[in-house]
């Protein structure tokens, strides 16, 4: 992949379910860094986009957001997984593998089926 | 979560943020200021100067307003909003000017009362007149002394004030009456109360129209010692038994009198506004019971042929049709003022006046 791909929603609200869950409570900045650590840069994630899937998150009831202080003694507010949210992280990635699978077997069966 | 409960509240929640506004907004721009903060002190730690560390968060982040913008669309309802804001500028202009708002909304009723009442008057008249053969010519007559007017006139009368009148009168060929007759329905749930008249001989050849099911009244039915029967209109029909057609042909017992139901009128059928018709033959000999002989009759004529109504004297104001084509071309011309006068005025306004109301 020789351009930075862009982030599409659906696909983000999942890596932010995902990094909730593997890392805890966690403050935006600190969601975005984590997606664009993980994705080993290949993702150009502008860290503005973040905040309306958070809030369509927040409404959804899959996470919910308090003020606290970060480790070098800032106030940010914390970000963390209701258990809809679990439960909706468990489906979506079940969901999300299952079509990978799907799509490639397909890309990869060059016989013509008879 | 059902995906329903879950869209519902979701809306709940987006309908929420309409309310303290300025106290979200404030949130949020704190929320991106300890972004910016914590991002700033990172790029600092990683050994940017100050100012780059800044710019480089900022350019991350793709811009403040951009963002905010972002979020307040995703946290609100930007449709209702903008709703909201132009209902409130209208409520502002129009308070602005309340002798105009006065006149505008006076001005929409007359046109809306009067778009009503031009449809009412040609819907009756041209698309669906009543179906009432020679609906043209039915005459309820009034009858009034010399010394008042025609609207004091008697209109009810009693058995043999209507069959002298139905024999001496020149002007109608047919003529007939009804009265009010209260019916006690008893049935196995309970009793009902149906809305009934009494109608005299020839009243089913008096309109002309044949029932929707099983047949109307023959001069048989109204003979002295004919098995009772009735005819139902259709409005009670279907509200009262579901328009259930096997009905037909059975006995109800009304106020104590087994029925049988005869016929189901069509659905504009609706003499007397009854529910109910009944056949009753006048006489005047007879001996009524006592309850009866209170009874007034309505009468309702046919002209005959060549007889115009003002000769018919009797007393019947006609809505003659240069009568009715003035009114209709007066109210016409209301309606159109009605709506031609707030678009002129709303086509006025000045773009730049209606910007600075936003």
């Amino acid at each position: 992949m020789g351009d930075k791909t862009d982030v599409w929603q659906g696909t983000l609200a999942l890596m932010i379910l995902k990094t909730l869950e593997t890392l805890g409570p966690l403050h935006g900045y600190g969601i975005a860094r984590r997606i664009e650590q993980i994705s080993g840069d290949l993702l150009s994630l502008n860290y503005g986009t973040l905040y309306p899937a958070l809030l369509k998150l927040e409404q959804e009831g899959s996470i919910e957001s308090e003020w606290g202080v970060s480790d070098n003694n800032r106030k940010a507010k914390y970000y963390k997984l209701t258990r809809a949210g679990r439960r909706q992280l468990e489906r979506e990635a079940r969901d999300w593998q299952q079509a990978q699978a799907i799509l490639a077997k397909f890309l990869s069966a060059t016989e013509p089926s008879t | 979560m059902k995906p329903m409960w879950k869209k519902a509240c979701v809306w709940l929640r987006r309908l929420g943020a309409l309310f303290h506004k300025p106290q979200r907004d404030a949130e949020f721009a704190a929320e991106l200021e300890s972004h910016l903060q914590l991002h700033i002190e990172d790029n600092l730690r990683a050994g940017m100067r100050p100012e780059d560390a800044r710019r480089d968060a900022l350019l991350k982040l793709g811009g403040i307003e951009q963002t905010k913008e972002n979020y307040r669309d995703r946290r609100g309802w930007p449709t209702l909003e903008g709703l909201l804001r132009d209902l409130r500028f209208s409520l502002r202009t129009l308070w602005r000017s309340k002798g105009f708002a006065a006149v505008s909304i006076a001005t929409l009723g007359l046109g809306i009362g009067a778009a009503t009442a031009i449809f009412s008057v040609v819907d009756n008249v041209l698309l669906s007149p009543f179906p009432y053969q020679d609906a043209g010519r039915l005459v309820f007559p009034r009858i009034h002394n010399t010394e008042k007017s025609p609207g004091e006139g008697v209109q009810g009368y009693t058995a043999a004030e209507f069959l002298e009148f139905a024999e001496a009168n020149h002007v109608f060929d047919r003529i007939i009456a009804a009265t009010e007759d209260g019916l006690l329905y008893k049935h196995g749930e309970g009793t009902e109360l149906f809305y009934g008249a009494r109608v005299t001989p020839g009243t089913f050849e008096f309109f002309g129209m044949p029932a929707l099911y099983g047949r109307v009244m023959q001069p048989s039915d109204y003979a002295p010692g004919a098995p009772p029967v009735f005819v139902l209109r259709y409005k009670a029909w279907v509200e009262q038994f579901n328009g259930d057609v096997s009905i037909l042909n059975k006995t109800f017992v009304l106020n104590g009198t087994p029925r049988t139901l005869i016929g189901i009128m069509p659905p504009r059928f609706a003499w007397y506004g009854a529910d109910v018709f009944i056949p009753e033959k006048l006489s005047r000999g007879e001996k009524a019971g006592a309850a009866d002989s209170q009874k007034y009759w309505f009468m309702l004529g046919h002209l005959k042929p060549g007889v115009s109504s003002q000769q018919a004297e009797s007393g019947v104001t006609e809505y003659d049709p240069l009568t009715l084509a003035a009114t209709t071309l007066l109210l016409t011309f209301t309606a159109a003022i009605a709506c031609w006068i707030p678009a002129r005025r709303a086509a006025r306004v000045d773009p730049m006046v209606a910007l600075r109301y936003e």
